[in-house]
């Protein structure tokens, strides 16, 4: 017995056939006992659960359900009627877009106006701090390395041992570390700086002088144009200055 | 007391819908004869769900105080009992969630229910035994079926309801219901057999 024809059984038993395709069932089910048992099983169900349909009495009133409604404050709420051409629902999107990219566009503006202070003039921007003292830094003594004959040539010798295609050595490099560790030769530093590096002249050029950055010749000067115009000519003042340390560029 | 089906006829279906309108309009009364009208359907599909009265009683409450905070949602297009028997599907369904530790005890109380129903029912003893053992395992085999499958069967099997009327109360099409009602007596009488043989 298929699953169809079981449903058709399952469909005679509870009446949903009409009467024409019920006499063709039954007349299937007389010559089928397998279809005569289960068609017997579903009509016993449909009885049984019609006598289920006998419940036992409740005790529901008027009272209770009114007292439950009244006990959370309810009433019917009215019906919102739409009324054609009043119903502007639609409206509020663009209105909104519109206002947004309004509120965007001023407030972006203002929002980077805040991040520098522009200074025109320079005048006004002098430093309070005062300038560090010149360092002079010399050595008592002269140091006294200098390289050994041994490192002198060592230093020159062309590197031996194969190299990886990274150009990183594995056992030439050792090699050659073993060669010059400190305990296998006695390195003689002995380094005599040239004049040009001397310490002193280096430690005058770094001192932070604002008289001599002012009025540096040798920089390229940078000209500041002034918001308030001259009082002869009615142009704009412009100022010269030999640093732009304390100028924010911008705006 | 037992539902007849054949009442629902169009002039109930308008009086039901004006009833509704004058609610709508704060007439208070006009709800209560609805409440009165329908609370036994409701309670016996209430009833069959739960097998238990206290809690089909506080279903059927709650069905009616949601009704009728939402009688502004009810379309005149539908009976008022099919969208009633909506909102009760749904409570039962989130009843069932919420009792299913309790299950055993449930229907440990749907079969001492049906005592008293069985008894004295047929003279012959004999007989009125083998009755008493179909009726608690179809019950048995009623409270174990997932809930969809039991208020199809209830809806349409033991209150009778019309196709139309279980295919709105579900959601679903015509065929649609059709459909579920016979996957559910196809799952009911699966689970029957095997009860009926553990009895004998």
């Amino acid at each position: 017995m298929n699953g169809k024809f079981e449903e058709k059984l399952a469909r005679l038993a509870f009446g949903d056939l009409t009467p024409e395709e019920a006499e063709r069932m039954e007349g299937k089910v007389q010559s089928n006992a397998k279809a005569a048992q289960a068609l017997t099983e579903f009509r016993q169900i449909r009885a049984g659960l019609r006598d289920l349909a006998e419940v036992p009495e409740h005790q529901l009133s008027n009272e209770r359900l009114r007292q439950a409604i009244l006990a959370r404050g309810l009433e019917p709420e009215p019906i919102k009627e739409r009324r054609a051409g009043r119903d502007f629902g639609w409206l509020w999107m663009p209105v909104a877009a519109a206002i947004l990219g309004v509120a965007i566009m001023n407030v972006k503006p203002r929002a980077a106006a805040h991040t520098a202070e522009i200074v025109m003039n320079p005048s006004l921007v002098k430093s309070s701090i005062p300038s560090a003292p010149p360092i002079n830094i010399t050595f008592k003594e002269e140091p006294r390395y200098a390289m050994n004959d041994t490192v002198k040539s060592a230093a020159t010798e062309p590197h031996i041992g194969p190299r990886s295609a990274s150009g990183v050595s594995r056992g030439g490099s050792r090699r050659h570390i073993d060669r010059f560790s400190p305990g296998t030769q006695d390195i003689n530093v002995n380094w005599n700086p040239p004049e040009k590096f001397k310490l002193e002249d280096v430690a005058e050029n770094a001192t932070p002088n604002k008289d001599t950055l002012l009025t540096d010749n040798t920089n390229p000067p940078i000209m500041l144009i002034g918001s308030t115009p001259d009082t002869e000519t009615g142009a704009p003042t412009a100022t010269e200055v030999g640093s732009a340390s304390h100028v924010v560029i911008g705006g | 007391m037992r539902f007849d089906a054949s009442v629902t006829g169009r002039m109930e279906l308008d009086t039901d819908v004006s009833l509704v309108r004058r609610a709508r309009g704060g007439d208070y009364g006009a709800f209560e004869q609805l409440f009165e009208r329908h609370r036994d359907l409701v309670y016996r599909f209430a009833y069959q769900m739960t097998s238990r009265r206290d809690d089909a009683e506080d279903i059927v409450q709650e069905a009616f105080v949601r009704a009728y905070q939402n009688l502004h949602r009810y379309r005149d297009e539908a009976k008022f009992t099919t969208w009633l028997l909506r909102i009760v599907t749904n409570l039962c369904t989130d009843q069932a969630r919420m009792s299913q530790r309790r299950t055993a005890l449930e229907q440990q109380e749907a079969v001492g229910a049906l005592d008293w129903m069985t008894i004295g029912d047929i003279d012959d003893p004999v007989q009125n035994l083998e009755e008493d053992r179909r009726k608690k395992a179809l019950k048995r085999a009623l409270n174990a079926l997932p809930d969809h499958h039991r208020s199809i069967i209830i809806l349409r099997d033991i209150e009778e309801r019309e196709y139309p009327d279980i295919a709105t109360i579900l959601g679903c099409t015509i065929g649609g219901a059709k459909l579920r009602v016979l996957r559910a007596r196809r799952a009911l009488r699966d689970r029957i057999a095997p009860l009926l043989g553990e009895d004998k």
